[in-house]
């Protein structure tokens, strides 16, 4: 090794550098062919049918898009890393570290942020650089508040809440878009974003110790969110985890008796893994839902705007995307409470092997099942009430397929999934939910023919793997493999 | 308890090779820290003298994490000051900051980069960076450098934060349990690469550690906390000869603790109207009717942070 092998590196490679570290030559490849190949579909498509002039505009359009979004991509990614990196305890002893970090965070801003705008400002209509500009420092905020609700809340009721502005409020609005869009209220706009954005960065002081630990918090319990442990604290972790204290101390209770050792497998997963957990979880959150709907309603912003109502439900696809996540929580308390339930497993009557597997993947379906029945009933319930807001069911149900599918392949695999394949089965399900949109728009489906076909689906894809789950290793997952 | 006051014959050898420095490396004066009103650090103070080496020791949850990282300013103390190498740490700039190394209990490691890349980064900050010692460590340490961070083990994840710190050849080295992963041979390399740094550039060692062989082999000075101070520092040879506990009924060790002008680092009652009481100084070979034992490094842990 020569004494060159660690030249400098600033934090702004850091950030390529760690996108290099964990991405393959193979992914790379797959992103360029889609970023350049899809793009190039249009002129392919209208060179073949002779209207290639229209081809290559639906083509730059693509481009257009596709080069926003790869701009927002970066920085986000650069937001990220330079968090990432800020770290109090370095901060405050590494030389000059968190002044160099905020001028790679402003400038970066500044450089991505000109770029889309200029090229929204091109494409689209005047104010559309002023917006662009806007949604980066958005970007940043909520990667450093990572609040699905709060992003949830302001996509989907913003545009709802807009129009019960008085008129005078909305001109001034207005009015405000106009100055924004001039090249000075652009210029305005990029040096107020870099002004509020140099307050990111921490100098290690006290303050940023606080904050950075409330944001790992907050990441953490993001990530536990998608997994299903975000519900174990505060006061709806006490409602939740009622059930479970009163089946725990019915064990004990009645230990000497020998309760089925496969109940105490289970009750070492914790309350969140439990049954109730789980069904009072869809409660609280279906009557935060009708609680929205009926103020929604009361204050007659559904009879503003027909498109108001269909904003709504969609957004509402994001939202119970993040909720089933926190809700269908067994699967995930399997592996992460491994060191419990292997303390458990070595009692005496436990059950080993398939016969666990069995009652583990009946365990698994019964809990998944019911959420699938009190769901739909519930989302149901509240269709029925508020018109308008039938796609909400597409979304419940959607995202239920996939759940399935994901615990199809957990079964499989003896494991929990990796987010990237999360992604490739729920990106299709996401283009089903939007034909099914399209299809109850024209009548062609119903509600109940929807939730039908999911469940004619999953169903003989359950009893295929059934096998799968019988012979997976002993005790899975305290036995799993990989 | 009482501050034992040795003279500290071993560091001020070594603090030649700082002979143009300020007279303290680290000055704690009154530090006072409490968290939800429990008090954790009590009107401490502590000196820390260029070159010195020194173990602090205590019992779990008695401070030694938080004292050290008030040491550097990195938490705010409601009373009491800090300085290091005579300015206060509030003024800490970044001539001071390329002065310090610190190796922290959890690893503070970018686990997305590879060795490599880290080292890289942080050299990236500091004026002085030893890069022939980081890739001698490297090599000798058996750390993998393009492996990613995460992939490393605990203690791989250790030494590359013991790296990190030693290459930009800190004046003051704090120290925050570095050997907890690390298996036998791994701590006693690592201890000689500290020993050497001591040798070679003076630098001023503190650290915390619960393996008390390992102090025996490096540690120059000991530091005893208990009750939120410092309640005894003083070169380990010294403690180890100097230092007896001494046995019988309590009149009678009393007396004899008066007659040889003996300093009581800590006092216990035993059954039977006994004492046990721990003393330094100049000792009788055998005291009338009196037990009198030499201590174990572990003794002497287990009496001083009562």
């Amino acid at each position: 090794m020569s004494a060159a092998a660690f030249p400098g590196l600033s934090p702004t490679r850091a950030a390529w550098q760690s996108f290099a570290t964990r991405k393959r030559w193979w992914e790379w490849a797959l992103w360029a062919l889609v970023l350049v190949g899809v793009p190039l579909v249009p002129s392919a498509i209208g060179a073949f049918k002779g209207e290639f002039r229209h081809g290559a505009f639906v083509s730059l359009l693509f481009f257009g898009a596709f080069a926003l979004v790869v701009l927002a991509g970066l920085w986000g990614l650069q937001v990220t890393t330079l968090m990432n990196q800020n770290h109090p305890t370095l901060a405050r002893l590494v030389p000059g570290q968190p002044r160099r970090l905020r001028i790679n965070l402003v400038l970066s801003f500044l450089v991505l942020s000109s770029a889309a705008g200029l090229i929204a400002q091109s494409m689209l209509q005047s104010g559309a650089g002023a917006i662009l500009i806007a949604t980066f420092v958005y970007i940043a905020i909520s990667l450093r508040w990572p609040l699905a609700w709060a992003t949830t809340g302001i996509l989907g009721f913003g545009p709802l809440l807009q129009q019960r502005l008085p008129p005078a409020a909305r001109d001034l609005l207005a009015e405000a878009g106009r100055a924004l869009a001039t090249p000075l209220g652009m210029a305005c706009l990029l040096t107020a974003g870099a002004v509020f954005l140099a307050g990111f960065i921490g100098d290690g002081d006290s303050l940023h110790h606080a904050r950075y630990d409330r944001l790992q918090r907050r990441r953490r319990a993001v990530k536990a969110s998608m997994a299903g442990e975000a519900m174990q604290s505060g006061w709806l972790g006490r409602l939740l985890s009622r059930g479970y204290q009163r089946d725990f101390e019915r064990v004990l209770s009645n230990a000497q008796a020998g309760r089925p050792g496969f109940k105490r497998e289970m009750l070492a997963l914790g309350p969140q893994a439990h049954i109730t957990a789980t069904m009072q979880g869809l409660i609280v959150f279906t009557g935060i839902l009708a609680f929205v709907l009926i103020v929604f309603r009361l204050t007659g912003v559904f009879d503003l705007d027909k498109g108001a109502g269909q904003g709504f439900a969609n957004s509402l696809f994001g939202l119970v995307g993040v909720l089933i996540g926190g809700v269908t929580q067994l699967r995930a308390c399997l592996v992460r409470r491994r060191h419990e339930q292997a303390l458990v497993s070595l009692l005496p009557g436990v059950p080993r092997g398939r016969a666990f597997n069995r009652q583990l993947a009946l365990a698994l379906l019964g809990q998944y099942f019911a959420l699938w029945a009190l769901g739909s009933v519930l989302t149901s319930l509240v269709l029925l009430l508020f018109s308008g807001t039938q796609y909400a069911v597409i979304a419940f149900s959607t995202t239920l397929l996939g759940g399935g599918l994901v615990l199809l392949r957990d079964w499989t695999n003896g494991a929990l999934i990796k987010g990237w394949l999360a992604f490739l089965i729920y990106l299709p399900l996401m283009g089903v939910a939007f034909a099914a949109r399209l299809a109850m728009e024209r009548g062609a489906l119903s509600v109940g023919t929807f939730l039908a076909a999911a469940v004619i689906v999953l169903v003989p894809l359950f009893a295929w793997r059934w096998h799968a789950a019988l012979r997976a290793p002993m005790a899975w997952p305290v036995g799993r493999r990989g | 308890m009482n501050t034992l006051s040795l003279p500290q014959s071993q560091s001020a050898g070594l603090s030649l090779a700082n002979s143009g420095a300020p007279a303290t490396s680290v000055e704690v004066r009154g530090l006072t820290l409490s968290y939800a009103g429990r008090p954790v650090l009590d009107q401490l103070d502590w000196q820390l003298l260029p070159g010195q080496v020194v173990g602090l020791l205590g019992r779990n949850g008695v401070g030694k994490t938080t004292l050290l990282e008030s040491l550097l300013g990195l938490r705010d103390a409601t009373g009491g000051e800090v300085r290091l190498f005579g300015s206060p740490i509030a003024l800490m700039d970044d001539a001071m900051r390329a002065r310090i190394g610190f190796v922290p209990q959890q690893s503070q490691l970018f686990d997305w980069l590879t060795p490599r890349q880290l080292l890289a980064y942080f050299r990236s900050f500091y004026p002085k960076w030893n890069a022939a010692k980081a890739e001698a460590l490297m090599a000798r340490w058996e750390i993998p450098q393009d492996q990613q961070i995460a992939k490393l083990s605990g203690g791989q994840q250790q030494r590359l934060s013991i790296v990190r710190a030693l290459a930009p050849e800190p004046d003051l080295l704090v120290l925050d349990e570095p050997v907890s992963s690390l298996d036998p041979v791994g701590r006693r390399d690592f201890l000689r690469e500290l020993v050497e740094q001591v040798l070679d550039r003076g630098t001023t060692v503190v650290f915390s550690t619960h393996i008390l062989s390992d102090l025996e082999r490096v540690a120059f000075n000991v530091a005893f906390m208990a009750g939120g101070r410092i309640t005894v520092q003083a070169p380990l040879s010294d403690l180890m000869d100097g230092c007896r506990r001494i046995t019988g009924p309590a009149s009678r060790v009393d007396a004899h603790v008066r007659a040889s002008q003996l300093t009581v680092l800590s006092r216990r009652a035993l059954d039977g109207g006994e004492v046990a009481v721990l003393a330094a100084g100049e000792h009788e070979a055998r005291p009338d009717g009196l037990g009198s034992d030499a201590l174990s490094l572990e003794d002497l842990f287990a009496e001083l942070t009562l």
